[in-house]
């Protein structure tokens, strides 16, 4: 089913591509069409790996994976939706492409379904991850109205403004994320803040995103600026989802992000 | 979350250019401007850029973990050393090693904190009278209002204001009324109070690192080990000893445990007073403390268990700290505190709207929603003194 969802994916790329080039609008909606495909089948599989392994179906890196890719496409197509307008799907289908591809080629034990570890089985994970998610779906299509947006000659005020308020719906999920994350441990290990090399980076991102809303209100006329801040908190928060694990294991650092 | 500049009182400016011995109004002139500086935004965005810079370069390494005894303090220390060598003893002196207590990230993160506080003691009244100010008639509206004139059509003045009323309400704005020398104001508001948002935010950040301050300085944590039948005490100042009295575990198809559960008897004066189950994610309270369950080793019928006892007096504030900055951000980014006020006159009406975040699409776009926008094209006019009608 991943395998199908990649397929339509790509479709939805291609139509989005040729959308934007041609300026057709069958072709435009035949692509948002497309892409609506990818997410449902996104959801069927998820939905049916939790029916199987009997346990919410975010809890590897694979499922997280899937989800990601899963948010982003719905977070996009209600933007889509609310601002008629399919600048951004390009970019956001190439950051969904990306995360199915990781998806598809991790090895089969990371695939595998199986039953969760005890640490694994608290409300307050199935939050964590399910804000943090959500929060970054935002910051995700919010970086690709910002990559749009620098296609043209100047910044487009429309685009640029569309990206801040994907960042302000994305911060509090962000928050929010990262407190139940808190809570989590908390009850899990008894410190709410340990320092943890995703904990770090989580902060790192969150304070990043945190001034680029306080710079956003003052720089209208300086709408690029604003599009590169959100460009390098998507970068960080890439970092922070694939990059830290590596960077543990480069350094040795220890982690509790480790599933 | 907005960082705005302090106004100095006008008559501290011309003793700006006092020269020769500093009287008491440069000095006081001198502390106007570092307040100012504290209050910037910019000010704000370079701190916390600052904090992610040595936050990123910190994350690098290894980080030495905290509430560590003397022992365990230098076999991590011979680990590190192991790994970098010569380099450790200057990576150690440049607070890499444990990023979150050196010098540079606790003076960072301080005047983080004092930039937050002085913003908000600048501009805490200014948004609470914002939120709850219910003057209807104003003779001077906000300098952030927007001013638009609407010629009155066939309707007359005063029923497009009865019918901005009812559109108002149907918007879901709480609308109010009143007649001052002959005039008829309307005042709608719609979030008025999401305006504290940006205050809780402000007060979250403090709060938040006095909470991380508190549960560095105070928590206490400490493993213990609970064999089969054996009474361990709490703690150092506690009475309390514990005794395992029974253990489970249940195993998946592949043999690995997928949960197990300890039963712990609470035992003071050499009665067991109390007897709980205890399981990973769930922990339990006893006498201040908090136990957790973190391993188990032997063999069925001759279980220990490992747990961990903490205290931790911060979380609470923490916890607190941290809803205050959801909501916070939630009703500063989520909502639009939106005001509407307006005023009938014989051949106009004359209204004002004050969005938190508005361009002029989204003010434009609210007048058509509230039915101003048909009549006549409205004269968009930011009122710098609410003065000048046009």
């Amino acid at each position: 089913m991943t395998e199908m969802a990649s397929v339509m994916a790509v479709v939805s790329l291609v139509l989005y591509a040729m959308s934007a080039r041609r300026q057709s609008e069958r072709r435009g909606r035949a692509a948002t069409v497309a892409l609506l495909a990818a997410a449902l089948l996104l959801l069927v599989t998820l939905v049916l790996r939790g029916i199987i392994s009997r346990h919410w179906p975010l809890s590897s890196q694979y499922e997280f994976t899937l989800g990601f890719a899963l948010i982003v496409s719905t977070v996009y197509l209600f933007s889509e939706r609310r601002y008629r307008d399919r600048s951004g799907g390009a970019g956001v289908v190439w950051l969904v492409l990306a995360l199915l591809a990781r998806a598809l080629l991790m090895t089969p034990q990371a695939r595998a379904m199986g039953p969760l570890p005890p640490i694994l089985r608290s409300v307050w994970l199935q939050a964590h991850v399910l804000t943090v998610m959500v929060g970054y779906g935002c910051f995700g299509v919010a970086a690709g109205f910002g990559l749009a947006a620098l296609r043209e000659q100047r910044a487009s005020p429309v685009r640029s403004s569309m990206a801040r308020r994907l960042v302000e719906i994305g911060f509090p999920w962000l928050t929010l994320g990262i407190l139940t994350g808190a809570m989590w441990a908390q009850r899990a290990w008894g410190r709410y803040w340990g320092w943890d090399p995703k904990e770090t980076w989580s902060l790192i991102t969150w304070l990043w995103y945190l001034g680029t809303l306080h710079m956003s209100r003052r720089i209208n006329g300086q709408r690029k600026r604003l599009i590169w801040c959100v460009l390098f908190g998507f970068s960080l928060v890439l970092f922070t989802f694939i990059g830290v694990p590596a960077l543990a294991r480069w350094q040795s650092l220890d982690t509790l992000h480790g599933y | 979350m907005s960082h705005q500049a302090h106004t100095p009182d006008p008559t501290e400016r011309q003793h700006s250019g006092t020269k020769g011995k500093p009287t008491e109004s440069t000095a006081r002139h001198r502390d106007l401007h570092l307040w100012r500086l504290g209050s910037r935004r910019q000010v704000a965005v370079g701190l916390i850029v600052a904090l992610c810079a040595v936050a990123l370069v910190g994350s690098l390494f290894p980080q030495m973990p905290s509430r560590l005894d003397a022992v365990q303090q230098s076999e991590w220390q011979t680990a590190v050393r192991s790994r970098y060598g010569a380099r450790a003893d200057l990576l150690d002196a440049c607070g890499l090693l444990a990023f979150a207590s050196s010098p540079l990230f606790v003076v960072v993160t301080g005047l983080l904190v004092l930039a937050t506080i002085v913003c908000l003691s600048g501009r805490w009244r200014r948004l609470w009278r914002a939120a709850f100010d219910r003057r209807v008639a104003h003779s001077t509206p906000p300098h952030s209002a927007h001013r638009f004139v609407c010629p009155a059509d066939g309707l007359g003045a005063a029923a497009r204001l009865e019918r901005l009323a009812r559109t108002c309400k149907r918007q879901r704005f709480r609308v109010r009324t009143e007649r001052v020398d002959g005039i008829m104001w309307l005042r709608a508001d719609r979030h008025a109070w999401a305006r504290l948002g940006s205050l809780a935010t402000h007060l979250a950040v403090p709060l938040l690192v006095l909470a991380a301050g508190i549960s560095s300085l105070l928590a206490t944590r400490h493993d213990l080990l609970l064999g089969p039948g054996s009474l361990v005490p709490l703690a150092r100042t506690s009475d309390l000893l514990l005794r395992l009295d029974a253990f489970a575990v249940a195993v998946d198809a592949n043999g690995a445990p997928s949960s197990y559960e300890a039963q712990i008897d609470l035992i003071e004066d050499g009665v067991a007073f109390d007897r709980q189950h205890l399981r990973v994610n769930r922990p339990i309270v006893a006498d201040g403390y908090t136990i957790y369950l973190d391993s188990y080793w032997g063999t069925p019928g001759d279980y220990g268990v490992a747990l961990t006892v903490a205290r931790d007096p911060g979380y609470l504030l923490f916890v607190i700290a941290g809803l205050l900055l959801l909501s916070g951000t939630i009703a500063s980014l989520w909502l639009n505190p939106t005001t509407v006020w307006a005023s009938e006159h014989e051949k106009e009406l004359r209204v004002w709207l004050n969005m938190s975040r508005s361009d002029k699409e989204g003010r434009f776009s609210l007048l058509h929603r509230l039915g101003l926008g048909g009549a006549g094209q409205p004269t968009d006019e930011r009122t710098a003194d609410g003065q000048s009608a046009t």
